[in-house]
């Protein structure tokens, strides 16, 4: 009698069916398992086509306070604000706020939706604090539509959300910054200790060789800053230099350009040193590269490419993106006996996003004019990728 | 176990291929119902739950406007005011594809920037990375899913036609996402995802989100945020948590859901009877080769392994099958249910049947558990059959005769449960289920003695109809009472569940086309919103009323006007109208405080509530209702509770006058025209289209138009419900087929013996005929009152509990005569095959003993 072996059997049959069904449930559901994401690349909506954009091609007066206002017809916009603060006992922080405008297309659209707007707006904050070793950044977007973002020439007043940066008053000047995000928060006043410096050829700065490879660029070297950081419930009184930067073009990196540098440099004898140097994919320097160097007294000197020598002295590998970037410099203009190093106050201050750049607080120090200076800057690298030295 | 065994019910299988496929068919039917009724309820369910997922994301919470819209500054607000980052706007709505008739498709207008946080899928976007130029501000560019883009073989770039319900749109696909998971995948099934101009644009709810979804930190902080939330939101918007409103829309289906449940419970009686049967006929005809397998040295335990082994197989395959029949079935039924929640509750688009383990499940144990739960005791009668004696049928007729007054004891007693079980449920209708389901039970219990008390009765008229066949039959029915009363319970709790659904839903109906008729009676019907779209209610311009009121032949004019306020905790439709004095008798009320209402409800603080409010907020004449105006909360005294059939959760009534007042707001949504003897609405209906400030956003209907749609919908409704009476009946069919062969194969040397004495083959005929016929007629009278009761419980119990309302009992005549003629014909057809197989065996081979 074989009743095991038959029991064995429709024990077995029984469960080979629920293994069946339970196959067929599981096949059902597939498997959910994440599959790595790809950033929106939002980054590349500010590159691309410029066709259809009004053009820088030749200097123009600038009509203030109309100019601090956007340029809808120009594709791509920005309120750059950096700056070296120190809390009363010293400590050093470094920040940079800016606000973008990028145009869609140039044609507006008919809708009765306030959403169809297609002017959008990137904001960027950021917080060097030097003394944790520590670098804090933060990145929004939103379109220009039922106030969420926009730009207003007069009282100024440009904003996306709650980060802002505004006239006080009727003038431009007192400005204040404020922008908050997770547990930081920064609130300044600025005002500037010298009238505002056009940049490149009347305010008309070239970018490249094609024409419209150009922007307007006009800058405020040396803001007086002071006001709070608040960073992890601490509050921090803070004081020191900002600079501003403003620029519209539609231009675009030309085939043969890879990124740029850009720095800025506020010295400790009155003096501001701006130079940005355009790279070429073949390791060069774009002769259309120039700079600015602004006087005490606040007389702009024009800077072109030949005159500044750069020189790499370290490199910094970005341990998240494997970026390599240039980490400290000598930066001479001979013809005015100026001989700085650069040196970053902290090698992370790689702004990792959508479009990822290395931006950061930089010390300056160095022989002008045969005396010793030291000073503060800001340094912007962008374009490196993985393959790059 | 020995091979013998196994060949030998290999060798009757394979000699009686009928047999084995009824057996199995009766398995599979069984199964079949249960499994795609289960589905349909669990995939309607998921598809509900993945269609809130496609609105709210990772969301913790939402905030919503009144009547589904809120303004969009509440947006700029939260988010440049409050600095509130983790926040989203959504405008959605519904659209139908001209290309491709039947389908609805949601739109999802999103802010791409803020979208990113609640929607991972945003970032697969695999084809085009740089989607985002095109999308955002695009009012014309969408974003599918890959399996979306599949089924309407769209390419990027290529165009969608959609119509938003006034005109046809082209859009454009922008982007395709692709999506690894299949979860994901579903949730944009039938989803067309647009920048949230485009959708604020083609739903005409420019300056309108539909939601803001939130996602707000744990603890404290969240408490924070939420009193700050609550203090900006303007006047009737709320903010509740998606968990919140899951179950709110959930607690809609619920109803609706355990309705079909409860048919499938059913069903599932049914389907064990029929098990059982099937089984049982199996072991019948195989008495003398079992009871020679005895005699040559089986034991009783092998036997009954043999039959329990052969259940388990049928069982198996039964199941297999019926797991599949069911899937199939599912599918056909899942568009009625969509259909039903979409004309009834909101848009969902289920095109995948879900099989969930627990289902599978389910029809496994229901199949082989009842399969071999069935066949034990004909096994147990097989596995006791002394070895070499042929069976004596009497003797077990005998001992089945005696249990009769046990049955009857537990049928009885189970009927007083099922008192008891509706005594105590109160408002749980699982309980009222459970109720209904012990009822037909104990029903089914009491269908032996009731049989034998029937034919005791027809006896003498089956004699004078039909002679000594007649007599024969009757007894038939009687004696074989074991096997006859399982047969006539099953078509039994099959017809009494189609009488009871039947005059449910008839008189259902009755009341609903009697409310509709009696409420509608104005002539002609203007509506700035369509009924079935999602459009934002837009208003009539004062103009435009003024000019139609003018309009010759215009006796009266009505308005209306709709919001959704807060009473308490609870929000309510609140609806206020001005009619004209004649016309107020379109309400009919269940109860009214006093008779001259009307001067009062003009302009005092008076309410007239429709019945399902006064069940859901246990609301009676004489009580107040705090309603919050924006002056603040005002009371309302309830002076009449009407019938209404239109609004599940209920809605208050009160005058524009008082409306205008607290909510200082005289904008009106429709109008009703009365028009004086004689007038032709058609004329009528040209002259309004004519006017110049008529737009496109007007709905004219006339009062016959609207009842029509009205009854449409309705009856859509009620599709699957009369679908689902038709499948049970089938099921009974079956079950009485094989019951009666079961009968009659076994009653062959009876009936041999007959034929030898003279009964002629057509005498036969008469005797199997006969005999079905009178169970058909026992089931189909028996099931009228059971039937009946169980109508009454779906009436005044379940539909009361689920929706509030009431209506009265309408017995449509055509019920009266169905379910006897049902039983009847199921029984005679059943009848056809047993008795063509007995006439044309030759009163020899019958008789035939080896």
């Amino acid at each position: 009698m074989k009743q095991t072996s038959l029991l064995k059997g429709i024990l077995l049959t029984s469960l080979l069916a629920l293994f069946v069904a339970a196959v067929f449930a599981l096949f059902h559901d597939e498997d959910r398992s994440k599959k790595p994401r790809r950033s929106l690349s939002v980054s590349e909506t500010l590159s691309g086509d410029s066709k259809g954009f009004a053009q820088a091609l030749v200097p123009r007066p600038f009509k203030f306070p109309d100019d601090h206002g956007a340029h809808p017809e120009f594709r791509n916009e920005w309120w750059y604000f950096t700056g070296n603060l120190k809390t009363p006992e010293g400590r050093h922080f470094g920040y940079q706020f800016t606000l973008f405008r990028t145009s869609l297309s140039n044609q507006t659209i008919s809708s009765p939706s306030q959403w169809a707007s297609r002017q959008i707006y990137m904001g960027h904050l950021a917080v060097t604090d030097s003394q944790a070793k520590k670098y804090f950044h933060f990145e929004r977007f939103s379109r220009a539509a039922i106030d969420l973002a926009g730009a207003r020439a007069h009282p100024f007043h440009v904003w996306l959300e709650n980060w802002f940066v505004s006239s006080r008053g009727n003038s431009f000047f007192p400005l204040t910054i404020q922008a908050s995000e997770g547990d930081l928060s920064l609130l300044l006043n600025l005002t500037s200790e010298k009238q505002k410096v056009l940049q490149g050829i009347q305010g008309l700065s070239k970018k490249g060789h094609q024409p419209g490879n150009a922007s307007y660029y006009y800058s405020f070297t040396r803001l007086k800053s002071e006001g709070q950081l608040f960073l992890d419930g601490i509050k921090y009184e803070l004081e020191g230099l900002s600079w501003m930067d403003r620029e519209w073009s539609s231009s675009v990196l030309e085939a043969q350009q890879s990124g740029w540098d850009w720095f800025a440099v506020q010295l400790s004898n009155g003096w501001e040193l701006m130079y940005y140097q355009l790279r070429l994919k073949n390791g060069k320097t774009d002769s259309t590269s120039s700079g600015v160097l602004v006087s005490p007294k606040g007389q702009s000197f024009r800077l072109e490419h030949h005159q500044v020598a750069l020189k790499i002295l370290d490199t910094w590998t970005s341990s998240s993106t494997g970026i390599r970037y240039p980490s400290q410099w000598e930066l001479k203009v001979p013809d005015r006996q100026i001989s700085l190093t650069l040196t970053p106050r902290l090698a992370e201050q790689e702004f990792e996003s959508s479009f990822t750049y290395w931006e950061g607080a930089v010390q300056v120090q160095g022989l002008f004019q045969n005396k010793a200076v030291r000073g503060e800057a800001y340094v912007e690298l962008t374009g490196y990728t993985k393959a790059d030295p | 176990m020995k091979p013998i065994l196994w060949k030998s019910s290999f060798r009757y299988f394979l000699h009686h291929p009928w047999q084995l496929c009824l057996s199995i068919l009766g398995v599979a039917l069984g199964v079949g119902i249960v499994v795609s009724i289960d589905l349909t309820n669990e995939s309607a369910k998921r598809s509900f739950a993945l269609s809130v997922e496609s609105l709210t994301g990772r969301a913790t919470h939402q905030i919503t406007g009144i009547s589904g819209d809120l303004p969009e500054t509440v947006y700029t607000q939260l988010r440049v005011e409050e600095g509130m980052r983790n926040s989203a706007p959504l405008v959605e709505g519904t659209l139908s594809l001209p290309d491709y008739p039947g389908t609805s498709f949601r739109i999802l207008g999103i802010d791409p920037f803020a979208e990113r946080p609640f929607r991972g899928y945003l970032n697969s976007i695999q084809s085009n990375p740089r989607f985002l130029p095109n999308f955002v501000g695009n009012t014309r560019g969408i974003l599918i899913s890959s399996e979306t883009a599949a089924f309407l073989k769209l390419k990027e770039k290529e165009f969608l036609k959609v119509n938003n319900g006034e005109q046809i749109v082209r859009l454009q696909v922008v982007g395709i996402l692709e999506l690894a998971d299949s979860l994901q995948n579903r949730i944009l099934n039938n989803v067309l995802i647009a920048d949230i101009a485009a959708a604020q644009e083609i739903l005409g709810k420019a300056g309108f989100l539909s939601q803001i979804n939130l996602m707000l930190p744990q603890g404290p902080a969240r408490q924070k945020m939420l009193k700050r939330i609550e203090e900006i939101l303007p006047f009737g918007a709320k903010v509740q948590t998606t968990s919140d409103r899951i179950s709110s829309a959930d607690k809609l289906t619920r109803s609706f859901h355990l309705n079909l449940t409860a048919l499938s419970l059913l069903t599932l009686i049914v389907g064990v009877f029929l098990i059982y049967n099937t089984m049982t006929f199996s072991v019948v005809q195989r008495h003398s080769i079992l009871g020679r397998l005895r005699a040559l040295g089986m034991l009783r335990s092998e036997l009954f392994i043999l039959l329990l082994s052969e259940a388990f197989l049928v069982g198996s395959i039964g199941t297999l099958l019926g797991l599949g029949m069911g899937i199939l079935l599912a599918q056909g039924l899942i568009s009625l249910i969509t259909q039903t929640i979409n004309d009834l509750y909101y848009t969902v688009s289920v095109n995948q049947i879900d099989i969930p383990l627990l289902s599978v499940l389910k029809a496994v144990l229901l199949g082989i558990v009842s399969s071999l739960g069935a066949a034990l005791i004909p096994a147990r009668e097989a596995a006791c059959i002394e070895p070499g004696i042929v069976i004596r049928r009497s003797s077990r007729e005998e001992s089945y005769r005696h249990l009769l007054p046990w049955l009857s004891a537990v049928g009885m007693g189970l009927l007083g449960l099922t008192g008891f079980l509706l005594w105590i449920s109160s408002h749980d209708l699982i309980i009222v289920y459970i109720a209904v389901f012990v009822m037909v039970l104990g029903f089914a219990l009491l269908m032996p003695i009731i049989t034998v008390l029937l034919v005791n009765l027809a006896s003498p008229l089956m004699q004078f109809l039909f002679k000594s066949p007649g007599i024969l039959a009757a007894r038939g029915v009687k004696t074989e009472l074991s096997r006859t009363s399982v047969a006539i319970a099953a078509l039994m709790v099959a017809i009494a569940t189609s009488v009871g659904v039947g005059i449910m839903v008839e008189s259902f109906r009755h009341a609903v086309v009697h409310w509709l008729t009696s409420s509608l009676q104005a002539d002609i019907y203007l509506t700035s919103t369509v009924l079935t779209s999602q459009r934002t209610p837009t208003f009539l311009a004062p103009d435009f009323i003024e000019k139609a009121s003018g309009l010759p032949g215009v006796k009266y004019v009505g308005t209306l006007r709709q919001t959704n306020v807060r009473t308490g905790e609870e929000s309510m439709r609140l609806t206020a109208f001005n009619l004209p004095l004649p016309e107020q008798q379109i309400f009919r009320f269940k109860s009214v405080r006093e008779e001259r209402i009307w001067e009062k409800f003009q302009n005092e603080d008076i309410t007239l509530i429709s019945e399902p409010l006064s069940y859901r907020l246990n609301l009676d004449v004489g009580d107040s209702v705090p309603i919050q105006t924006p002056l603040g909360p005002r009371l309302f005294l309830v002076l009449g509770i009407f019938y209404d059939y239109g609004r599940e959760k209920g809605y208050a009534s009160i005058s524009q006058n008082n409306y205008e007042k607290y909510w200082q707001d005289d904008r009106i949504h429709s109008i009703a025209l009365y028009l004086e003897p004689g007038t032709p609405k058609q004329a009528l209906i040209s002259a309004l289209k004519k006017l110049p400030e008529h737009s496109k956003d007007l709905l004219i209907r006339s009062n016959e138009h609207l009842i029509e749609y009205s009854i449409q919908v309705f009856d859509r409704t009620f599709a699957i419900t009369r679908i689902l009476r038709l499948l049970v009946v089938g099921v009974a069919f079956i079950g009485v087929l094989s019951a009666l062969m079961a009968l009659e194969l076994e009653k062959q040397r009876e009936l041999g013996v007959l034929r030898v004495v003279g009964l002629t083959p057509l005498q036969l005929w008469g005797v199997v005929m006969g005999q079905c016929g009178l169970m058909g007629v026992v089931s189909g009278i028996t099931a009228f009152p059971i039937g009946y009761l169980l109508s009454q419980i779906l009436i005044h119990v379940i539909n009361k509990r689920s929706f509030g309302w009431t209506f009265q009992t309408i017995i449509p005549p055509e019920i009266w005569w169905q379910g006897f003629f049902l039983g009847l014909i199921a029984a005679l057809f059943a009848g056809i095959y047993p008795a063509y197989k007995m006439a044309r065996i030759a009163p020899a081979d019958a008789l035939r003993e080896e």
